[in-house]
């Protein structure tokens, strides 16, 4: 991780440039952690874009410390819940078009498998609370620590980690119920 | 029946792609506003406008003391010219630091090289530039250049003598040929894939390294090359660099030590020149 703190170091001391890296860098993750979370493509897009941009905006007003990765996760999280929250104001989930989520393995074997239990997984994500998915993808997916994860949403580290044993056995309830049939 | 580390594997193969579109936006994003800012922040204008003279007069000056010595540092085969291009971009982070450059060769690939010599550049974009050459009790020969000046200062200790002139257009064209940003050498350096080496201490400060082999040279490619990094576990900033390999069978050593800020003793930009020193030609 000394590339992200050479990057951070260059963004502490106004070099906005290597925000080119780090997006190259995360963007994927990012998009991904998004697109779980909202279950829609374009938005996930724009949350990942408008993160960025503030990003670029705060340079110099603040010295970032900590993992790169767990800062940018943890804002696309705060701007999707707020999506989230804005969306199911004035018109319900934003998540009816939900897209398959595809994994990443190289063997077409492989590939197959996990194509199919993923697309699984993307349907169960959607049975969980959006707070629980929230927790589950920023801990499993983004490898965010609870409190890390407690502070972002403003709840105590047992809430948290309840939400996280709870979706992890709504999911493997879902699952084993679906690979049983 | 799946484990929770089951779940959490599933988890963690969920992937989606950015799209070429998304990476359009956000790189066009970032260049559009850094260009907007560029336009009304006066002091950042003012700020490069400072630093490429100083970058160019430090590689210039370095370049005129490879002459004066009678050593094509620049040249020199498999020592790159690398580290002397980049260090000195160092200043876009940092208003004030030193690094010294110690290089050996010599001995079969296997044996520790000996000194060929000790260069210590000092850069800031308040007090100007300064460069010593040769180690032990003291300079060998040490030049000056105050900030947003293009007037070198030499002074020679071993012969009680001092000059002032104006650096060449030649001198200034050398420099920015030779000038590397410090931010891709190091991409260069991580990009060569590294390994950790945990953490040490050096001086008495707490670091953090790592090493890669074959790295980055400007010159040719270093036989059985190991570059270390090593940077201040709490400033994050690099502390030692230190490249080691052979070429053409000769062992090759490459150091470089870095202090920044103000560990930096502002006095240490002023000429120091003694009443019994004559001058020389102008």
């Amino acid at each position: 991780m000394l590339e992200d703190r050479v990057l951070v170091l260059r963004f502490n001391r106004g070099d906005r440039r290597v925000l080119h890296r780090i997006y190259d860098k995360y963007k994927n993750d990012l998009v991904t952690l998004a697109g779980a979370l909202l279950m829609d493509v374009s938005s996930a897009e724009d949350v990942v874009h408008d993160v960025f941009i503030s990003f670029l905006a705060s340079a110099g007003r603040f010295r970032l410390t900590g993992s790169l990765k767990g800062y940018l996760a943890t804002c696309v999280a705060n701007r999707a819940r707020n999506l989230n929250k804005a969306a199911r104001r004035h018109h319900g989930p934003p998540w009816e078009d939900a897209p398959d989520l595809v994994c990443d393995a190289s063997l077409p074997e492989q590939a197959a498998i996990f194509g199919e239990q993923l697309a699984r997984l993307s349907s169960a994500l959607l049975q969980l609370s959006y707070e629980q998915r929230e927790v589950l993808l920023l801990r499993s997916h983004s490898g965010i620590r609870f409190a890390a994860i407690a502070e972002a949403q403003g709840v105590s580290i047992n809430t948290v980690q309840g939400r996280y044993r709870y979706a992890v056995e709504k999911l493997r309830s879902l699952l084993d119920s679906e690979a049983d049939q | 029946m799946r484990s929770a580390r089951d779940i959490d594997q599933h988890v963690k193969q969920l992937h989606l792609g950015a799209s070429d579109a998304l990476d359009a936006r956000v790189h066009g994003g970032i260049d559009k506003t850094l260009a907007d800012e560029q336009k009304d922040a006066h002091p950042v204008i003012r700020r490069t406008i400072m630093i490429h003279p100083i970058v160019k007069l430090a590689v210039a000056a370095a370049v005129v003391i490879a002459g004066l010595l009678g050593l094509n540092i620049i040249n020199m085969p498999h020592t790159g010219g690398v580290a002397w291009a980049a260090i000195p971009g160092h200043i876009d982070e940092i208003d004030t630091f030193m690094f010294r450059l110690t290089i050996g060769v010599g001995g079969d690939d296997t044996a520790k090289p000996t000194p060929a010599g000790q260069w210590t550049f000092y850069l800031s974009e308040k007090y100007g530039f300064r460069m010593d050459v040769g180690a032990g009790d003291g300079a060998a020969a040490s030049w000056y250049v105050a900030p947003g000046s293009d007037t070198l200062i030499t002074v020679i200790p071993s012969g009680k003598t001092w000059s002032k002139r104006l650096l060449s257009a030649q001198e200034r064209d050398n420099a920015m040929k030779e000038y590397e940003d410090p931010a891709d050498y190091i991409n260069r350096f991580l990009a060569h894939g590294y390994k950790e080496l945990g953490r040490s201490v050096i001086d008495g400060v707490e670091v953090e390294g790592i090493e890669v082999t074959d790295p980055p040279t400007k010159g040719g490619k270093l036989q059985n090359g190991v570059g270390r990094l090593w940077v201040d576990v709490q400033t994050e900033l690099p502390i030692r660099l230190e490249i080691k390999g052979a070429a053409n069978s000769q062992a090759v050593q490459w150091l470089m030590e870095f202090r920044w800020g103000q560990a930096v003793d502002p006095a240490t930009f002023e000429p120091n020149i003694p009443s019994d020193y004559t001058p020389l030609d102008q």
